[in-house]
This record gives C-alpha cells, structure tokens and sequence, in this order.
C-alpha cells in the first residue's frame, strides 16, 4: 500500500529539471541554459565537490609507543576514540555523526536504535496516521476506540518530534489530539442517543 | 532551543508529498508513504549543482479546468431547472465552487510555480514555490552560498597528498672481468 501509484526514479546524476533526461557533464554549466532534448529554459550553478581524501597514518611510522593502534586494524594509528564504547579507531573506521565519532559497530547499532538523527531514514508517519483513525472513527464510532488510538499516535508524533528536537509539524498532532477528542465525543453522544432512544 | 532543521519548503507530485528542510551541511528531504515516512539528505559537500525554473503544472490545470466546467455545467443545470428558490440558492452555491476552482486555474496560468533543484551525486530535492517569488530567490542564493561555502571549507580541510614513498634504486651491476678473451676488433675488407 506504501507508495501507492509512486513513480520510482532511479537517480543516475544530473538530470534536466524540466524532462528528467539524464544530462552529462559537460552539457551542464553555469548560467541560463536550454535543455538539448526538450528545449526547456533553467537557471543553474556547477559545482566541483572535491573527493574526499582520508590520510591513514601507520603505526610504524611513529612506533608503538608514541600511539595506539586501531582496534580493527592493527597497523594504523588510531585518530580518535568512539563516542559510545571508547574503542581507539583510525580515520577508516572512523563515522562522523551528530557532532560525535562513532565506531561502525556502534554507529550501526545507534541508527537501528533511531540514536543518531544523521542514520534515520525510515520513520513512522504519526500525524498520517492520527487523520486515518479520525476519519474511521466517525465511520465506525461504536468501535470507541480508534479515537483514542489516534490520541496514542499524535502523543507518540509528539515524544518522537520533541526527542529529534524538530518543531515542525507539532501544532498539527496537537490539532490532530483535538479533533480525534472531538470524534470520540461524536462517537459517545450518538452512543447515548440510541441507548436513550431504546430506554424511553 | 533552536530547532534542529528549518522549513523550506514543499515538493508536490501526484500521489508523494514532501517536504524539505534545510540542516547546516544538506538539504533533508521527508516523502511521505502512507503510514511510513522516507528520509533522504543531499549534503552540500556531495552537491554537483543547482537549478531554477518555473513551470505552469498542466496536471493542475487540467484538475482545476475540469472541477470549474463541471460545478459551473451543474449549477448552470439547476439554474434552468429552478422551479424552487431552494434550488436556485443550491445553484448559487454550486457557481460560488465554480468560481473558487476557476480562480485558481486562472492564477496557476498566470503565475508559474518556481521550482529549485539541487543535485548531489547520490541523492536530490527540489522544493516549489507558486506564490512567494521572493522567498524562493532568497533561498536559492542562500543554497548557493552555503554550498559554496561548505565545499569551500571542505577543500581547505583536506589533508595533502600523501609523498610517494622513495624507493631506492637497485645497486648497479658489478664490474666483473668477462672470463670470455675480448672479441677481435672486425678488419676491414
């Protein structure tokens, strides 16, 4: 159901922004340009990002006493130690995330966890959720219980939001808590109706 | 405490919506998927470029071209049928929608959305912008300086290559007395 009637585009570089067609290189530069194939006009800056250069010092250059070796490979010096579990690490095994340097054992472990912000990238959409829960429980109020199913979402939207230390989106899971309120007193009031309706 | 990442903007397509936002060093992209969301970021110092354009949506006006004919026919339909004034304040109502969805069609003809792309080398976003042309110049140059910026930065950080090791040359041969007598100078014929 995810990804209902969503296209798929496989992203291979720098493609026009108008058709999509992938552009080489050299067909790429600075300043107002035309697309080749489908003539549209655009805008657009180059940049040369520059390849990342990792210098691995060995320990024999310094000698075994002047610095520690790396925990996975023995032969480099170890640049920092991890964040998490202190292990001496070289500028290889060394993962850069959220300000701190983690080992890859770690680093794996914290993404899994959803511990590091820079390792997430899969999350639950709450708020969507919460909308689905007030819509059916509307539909199906005498079930009285999907409204407070999407009370626990938008609660959960919120813990989730406020641990992350994003702000957006949280005035709508706050809207969301209100209108699910909103249906489940719908859904108590129609209860009452019927039942006062069979009484008298 | 200041939020983590800063709003820029809305990327629409017909069934995905995302939103963009905007870190210190990338671009952070939320699609989301029903019930699930998909996190992807362009980090400024993987961007090989940055675009602008602005585009007239033609599903839009389509949607938009197709809802105003058919609340505008409808109401058009109970204005000839109004026996009761009921009917006549239902057309009245049906020609107000009419109008909400024609307006729109009409802005979209004459204001082009504004679209800003930026291409990383594994990942990219684009963000739209209809009505605020302004603020999407802003944040274009301001894409452009951070990134410029950040891989300015990066380039400067970058540890020089390393010297190729001196390899020493091999010792030349020893002069060694051929055993052989020395061959005879060629006489001349």
């Amino acid at each position: 159901m995810a990804g209902l009637g969503r296209k798929h585009y496989r992203y291979g570089g720098i493609f026009c922004p108008r058709c999509r067609r992938l552009m080489r290189d050299e067909q790429m530069r600075n300043g107002e340009q035309f697309c080749p194939v489908c003539s549209g006009r655009f805008e657009a800056v180059r940049f040369t990002p520059v390849e990342m250069r990792i210098l691995v010092p060995e320990i024999a250059g310094v000698g075994p006493g002047a610095s520690a070796p790396c925990a996975r490979h023995a032969r480099n010096q170890a640049d920092v130690a991890c964040s998490r579990c202190g292990q001496f690490m070289c500028s290889l095994c060394r993962i850069d995330s959220d300000g701190q340097a983690f080992c890859p054992g770690c680093y794996e472990r914290l993404a899994d966890e959803g511990g590091v912000s820079g390792g997430l990238t899969k999350l639950w959409n709450w708020a969507g959720m919460a909308v689905i829960t007030c819509v059916l429980s509307v539909f199906l109020w005498w079930t009285f219980i999907l409204w407070i199913v999407g009370i626990v979402f938008c609660i959960l939207g919120i813990r989730e939001k406020s641990a992350r230390n994003e702000s957006d989106g949280v005035v709508r899971l706050y809207v969301l808590i209100v209108l699910n309120l909103l249906c489940g007193a719908l859904g108590i009031g129609m209860a009452a109706a019927i039942f006062g309706a069979f009484k008298s | 405490m200041k939020p983590s990442r800063e709003f820029l903007g809305n990327d629409y397509s017909s069934f995905v919506r995302r939103k963009v936002f905007l870190l210190i060093d990338a671009l952070e992209t939320d699609e989301y998927l029903f019930i699930r969301i998909e996190r992807t970021r362009v980090y400024f110092d993987d961007v090989l470029a940055i675009t602008r354009h602005q585009q007239r949506g033609i599903g839009g006006l389509v949607t938009t071209g197709i809802l105003t004919f058919l609340f505008a026919a409808w109401s058009f339909g109970s204005f000839l049928d109004a026996g009761t004034p009921e009917r006549r304040v239902g057309g009245f109502i049906l020609l107000f929608i009419a109008a909400i969805f024609g307006i729109v069609m009409i802005l979209r003809l004459a204001v082009p959305v504004d679209i800003i792309s930026v291409f990383g080398r594994r990942t990219n976003s684009r963000v739209r912008f209809w009505l605020r042309k302004q603020r999407a110049q802003e944040i274009y140059t301001r894409l452009i300086e951070q990134i410029q910026a950040r891989q300015q930065k990066a380039a400067a950080a970058m540890p020089p290559p390393p010297a190729p090791p001196e390899v020493p040359m091999p010792p030349p041969p020893p002069a060694v007395a051929s055993p052989l007598p020395p061959e005879p100078p060629p006489v001349a014929p």
